[in-house]
């Protein structure tokens, strides 16, 4: 197993404050990492040490074995990073901002053209002429996108990347995260949109106070922070009749509304079927049946509640 | 992907296209072209005057065998008549042409300069482009050296046009400078461009030290008007509430005038009169030229220091060592001592070293403020 990124006790003061406080992270090669947290938590200042634009206080970060504050050139030739509220220069055309930036690179000039055509393209702005400061802000954000991938990098740090996308450009931006992934990029993204870090990421980490809480797949921070272990399963039984008491062998817990037309088990297996015979039998009106399982959000938050 | 190493370069020529394409980079400078055009139209106008002038006087003396002129009364010392064959003025230069443009150079120059450079970075910050180039493989410090080096190559060619320009103008009006008073143009070229670096590197220290681009702008003309008018006009008061107030001068006069013996329509001229000098006035006035001297030679680096940041004063001096805008017109009285001989370029730069010196390092002092806050800067 390979790490892309990795910190070792990544700590930066501010006039004394500490915004990262001893983070240790890694991050597995072709991984779709999720870095989540709230305004304030560490997780812009983690990404721009990562990405070489500041230095830690104390620690070390490491991106494809390069440690970041000894040779930042080098990791920013091998990274894409796309800045939360990224700016370009208005009196440039989508081309020529990218021409620039690929200026910065060893791509010859032939070859920056096609790449250039390439990732415009891949981002919906080919043939895009006009200046940028005529573009909306999702024009802008897919050109930040563009200027990230103008060096074909391994790894792509993303700001909030569906910051300032129409559903329709959100969608797109999913699809090509995904298509990244496959040719095997590592992807670092921070958000706090949940519902779209959980739509793309295969690995998340929240951060509170610049500290490391939780780390895992979806599923194992669903189970871990839901207080159900692996095999658990949790349903929820709504009625048009009181229900009556419910004997099951899987059954872990049972809780039962007031009037008791609502009822949420806990149970070693999924037991719907055998749940809705008993009603059946009972003459007990159903109105719906569904398993439970926490969102992200849920878990998010059951996380910074501790 | 390796790193291309020229960065520097493709921020240099970035900005060099920036500049040329800017639209108020473009108004101001062909403002200040066409000033500078006007400038040297009128002092060419004033060079054939005074070339005029200068012919009829030879003719004079050429026609005359002994002219000597009468001279009011002065200082001991001071002589009753002078022979005016004895006293040449100088044929004047067409370095005197220059002299409207050596006054306009400041201020124009610093309004060019300031447009310039004014919003250089605070502009890359309001944009949030700042962030987006340094998350490429470039060193923080290329970005303000990139710019400086832009700034300082748009300088050259504005400088460049104008002096060449002015050249042409100085050809068609059929004024051909020597080969020293070409290289006197030169270096007045130089010290132009250096003029406009330091008002150029203050505004790009003013465009890191502030993220708005108004207050960018504000700042720069505010520091200018402080080092370049306001300290050196406050710079004598100052001077004189330290070292105190200057000498008086006795209450007697040195001597008095010599009587006009001449009848009306008596031309003729009066021989060397005999001045009526009064000793104990006259030791009294040396007593006094003795303090005066010793209270400016007090009050001398004071008022220079207070001027030591201005980039206009050390211009001027420069210029007016290069005989720029004067040459030719600074006739040497009758009690200046008469030199042996012209000083060649070289005595006379070196007579103004140190207003060299200062006109390189002023822009140096004002680009480290702004390296050094720029590479601190706080990018989040």
């Amino acid at each position: 197993m390979r790490y892309m990124i990795r910190t070792e006790n990544l700590t930066k003061n501010y006039n004394g404050v500490k915004a990262v406080d001893g983070l240790n992270l890694e991050v597995e090669e072709g991984d779709i990492f999720g870095f989540l947290g709230p305004n304030g938590a560490g997780k812009s200042t983690t990404i721009l040490m990562l990405v070489g634009m500041i230095e830690p206080t104390h620690g070390k970060c490491f991106v494809n074995d390069i440690e970041v504050s000894k040779d930042p050139l080098s990791v920013k030739n091998i990274i894409g990073y796309l800045p939360e509220d990224i700016g370009f220069y208005s009196n440039m055309t989508a081309a020529e901002n990218l021409n620039y930036f690929a200026g910065f690179y060893k791509i010859e000039k032939s070859a920056r053209q096609k790449k250039i055509e390439e990732v415009l393209e891949l981002v919906n702005l080919g043939g895009v002429t006009k200046k940028v400061g005529q573009f909306s802000r999702g024009m802008t954000q897919r050109l930040g996108m563009a200027q990230a991938l103008i060096n074909d990098p391994k790894i792509l740090f993303l700001d909030e990347p569906t910051a300032n996308l129409d559903p329709e450009s959100v969608f797109q931006y999913r699809n090509l995260v995904k298509r990244l992934s496959d040719e095997g990029k590592t992807i670092f993204i921070v958000s706090h949109i949940l519902p779209e870090v959980s739509n793309v990421c295969k690995t998340i980490g929240i951060i509170k106070e610049g500290r490391l809480i939780a780390k895992g797949t979806i599923d194992e921070l669903k189970r871990e922070f839901s207080g159900m272990g692996e095999d658990q399963k949790q349903m929820i039984i709504e009625a048009f009749d009181p229900i009556p008491d419910l004997t099951h062998s899987d059954i872990l817990k049972i809780e039962y509304s007031e009037d008791r037309k609502r009822v949420v088990i806990e149970s070693t297996s999924d037991i719907r079927e055998d749940i809705s015979g008993i009603l059946f039998e009972k003459h007990i009106r159903m109105k719906g049946m569904k398993m439970h399982e926490p969102t992200l959000e849920e878990v998010f938050l059951s996380i910074y509640k501790e | 992907m390796r790193s291309n190493r020229n960065g520097l370069t493709n921020i240099v020529r970035k900005e060099l296209i920036d500049h040329i394409r800017s639209g108020k980079f473009i108004i101001v400078f062909l403002i200040f072209l066409l000033l500078s055009a006007y400038s040297l139209h009128e002092g060419i106008n004033m060079y054939h005057d005074a070339l005029d002038r200068y012919k009829e006087h030879i003719e004079r003396i050429e026609d005359a065998e002994d002219i000597r002129i009468p001279m009011p009364a002065g200082p001991p010392g001071y002589p009753g008549v002078i022979d005016v064959t004895e006293w040449m003025p100088e044929r004047p230069s067409p370095l005197y042409a220059f002299m409207w443009m050596r006054m306009a150079m400041p201020v124009l120059g610093a309004i060019l300069a300031v447009v310039m450079g004014f919003d250089l970075i605070s502009k890359e910050r309001q944009d949030r482009t700042l962030k987006t180039l340094l998350s490429h493989p470039i060193y923080r410090d290329e970005i303000i050296n990139g710019k400086a080096i832009a700034g300082l190559l748009v300088i050259i060619l504005a400088i460049g046009m104008t002096f060449g320009i002015s050249l042409a103008m100085l050809l068609i009006s059929d004024i051909v400078p020597t080969i020293g008073e070409f290289v006197n143009i030169a270096l007045f070229g130089i010290i132009s461009v250096i003029l406009l670096l330091s008002f150029f590197a203050i505004a790009l220290m003013s465009s890191v030290l502030f993220k708005n681009s108004g207050s960018s702008i504000m700042f720069a003309f505010g520091i200018i008007l402080v080092i370049s008018l306001i300290l050196p006009a406050i710079a004598p008061f100052a001077a004189e509430m330290i070292v105190g107030p200057r000498p008086e001068p006795p209450a007697m006069p040195p001597m008095r005038p010599p009587p006009d013996e001449r009848q009306e329509g008596d031309d003729r001229v009066p021989e060397m009169p005999e001045f009526k000098i009064d000793p104990f006035a006259d030791e009294e006035w040396a007593e006094w030229r003795r303090e005066s001297e010793a209270y400016w030679e007090r009050k001398r680096p004071i008022t220079e220091a207070f001027a030591i940041l201005s980039p206009a004063t050390h211009f001027e001096k420069i210029s007016t060592a290069l005989d720029i805008g004067m040459g030719g017109m600074m006739v040497a009285g009758p009690f200046d001592a008469i030199p042996v001989e012209d000083p060649d370029i070289f005595d006379r730069l070196y007579a103004v070293w140190m207003n060299i010196l200062a006109l390189f390092v002023i822009p140096a002092i004002f680009f480290a403020i702004a390296y050094t806050k720029f590479m601190k800067l706080d990018i989040r």
